[in-house]
């Protein structure tokens, strides 16, 4: 889709009711679907009305307070109202599951919480993986991504991706073992920092 | 059980032994929209890219939010949505009403803000002319019958003295 009002939000922000009734039909399809895009599989896609709408209520608000930090020259409008209704959606979502049940009327059995269990705590030191490789690990395994789909994602080469999986994974697995070693041989008593606490 | 499979599993577990201790190592703070913007547009730079790759991996909602956001296939508004959304916006067009000029501009706000203090007057105003548009047509009303009584009272007397007399002045 071409961004008709990239080039010029000019008359919208001056106040023009047209300019406005203009934006709101060319976008209303981008925002509604952003919010859709959340509020469906949370099964709450009889609110995605009333969340758009306060999309454009957050938009017109403050004479265009939100509107106005729109910068054609960083970002497409189009994604940039998808990150405003996605980011709008959650709100909702969080707002929804806060207030839904209040405490008194949940059976007590279901808040029972079972006995705590010897925690196992491991410390990862923050240089062992780069930002990008544990977003890596995170889109291969928790997300179940393809390669392909994680180096579109990321705007790098599949084969980009696939060395940083390896060398993550070297680095974990190397971590891991000497942890194992240090816990093996207690008499050396200093675990450098690092490992099991 | 494949060899890759068993390998892909062994490393699945790697990573959810590892990743919740990675995340303590720092709390991302959340970049603005218009960069989370930039970066599905491909047009942030190498540093930008850097701080919103470490707020997705350090939090589910951020990488959520950043999934779902990266396609912008639209969908069918309803026309109550566009309806409503379209009235947020109402009044007089503000574009075509104000004049150039820095001065003008410079004393715009302050126009907004007694077109914003006017408005209450002038509901108060309406409703002053209906009470007195009321009072006066009850003044009306009131004079218009004190008015007719006198008219109705004068014929009274001018009847009264135009009968002939009572039929016993008749008779005798």
């Amino acid at each position: 889709m071409s961004d008709d009002f990239d080039d010029d939000l000019g008359p919208l922000l001056a106040g023009s009711k047209a300019a406005w009734s203009r934006f709101v039909a060319r976008y209303a399809p981008v925002i509604f679907a952003g919010v859709r895009r959340k509020l469906v599989p949370a099964g709450r896609a009889d609110d995605a009305e009333d969340v758009a709408q306060d999309v454009f209520l957050r938009l017109c608000r403050r004479d265009f307070h939100l509107l106005r930090g729109y910068d054609p020259a960083r970002a497409r409008l189009t994604t940039w109202l998808t990150i405003i209704a996605t980011s709008t959606a959650i709100d909702h979502l969080r707002r929804q599951k806060a207030g839904s049940q209040p405490l008194d009327s949940v059976p007590e059995a279901l808040l029972a919480v079972d006995p705590p269990k010897e925690p196992i705590k491991v410390v990862i030191p923050p240089d062992l993986l780069s930002p990008r490789q544990a977003l890596v690990l995170e889109l291969l395994y928790r997300r179940e991504m393809e390669v392909s789909e994680a180096a579109e994602f990321l705007g790098i080469e599949a084969q980009t991706v696939r060395s940083m999986h390896h060398k993550a994974l070297t680095r974990l697995r190397a971590h891991f073992a000497a942890e194992k070693s240090s816990d093996s041989a207690p008499a050396a008593g200093d675990d450098g920092g690092h490992g099991r606490v | 059980m494949s060899r890759e499979n068993k390998e892909n599993q062994e490393a699945a577990a790697l990573w959810v032994t590892a990743r919740e201790a990675w995340r303590q190592n720092g709390g991302e703070s959340a970049p603005d929209a218009l960069s989370l913007a930039a970066y599905l547009d491909g047009r942030l730079d190498p540093d930008g890219r850097a701080e919103v790759e470490a707020w997705m991996a350090a939090s589910d909602e951020a990488l959520d939010l950043m999934l779902a956001a990266r396609t912008t296939a639209a969908e069918a508004a309803p026309a109550a949505l566009v309806a409503r959304a379209q009235g947020l916006v109402g009044g007089a067009d503000r574009g075509t009403r104000r004049v150039g000029g820095p001065v003008a501009r410079l004393f715009a706000p302050l126009g907004d803000w007694f077109a914003g203090a006017l408005q209450p007057a002038g509901w108060a105003a309406s409703a002053a002319a209906v009470l007195l548009l009321a009072t006066g047509a009850f003044e009306l009303g009131r004079f218009g019958t004190q008015e007719i009584a006198a008219v109705e009272s004068l014929l009274g007397q001018e009847i009264a003295a135009s009968l002939p007399q009572t039929t016993d002045d008749l008779l005798l």
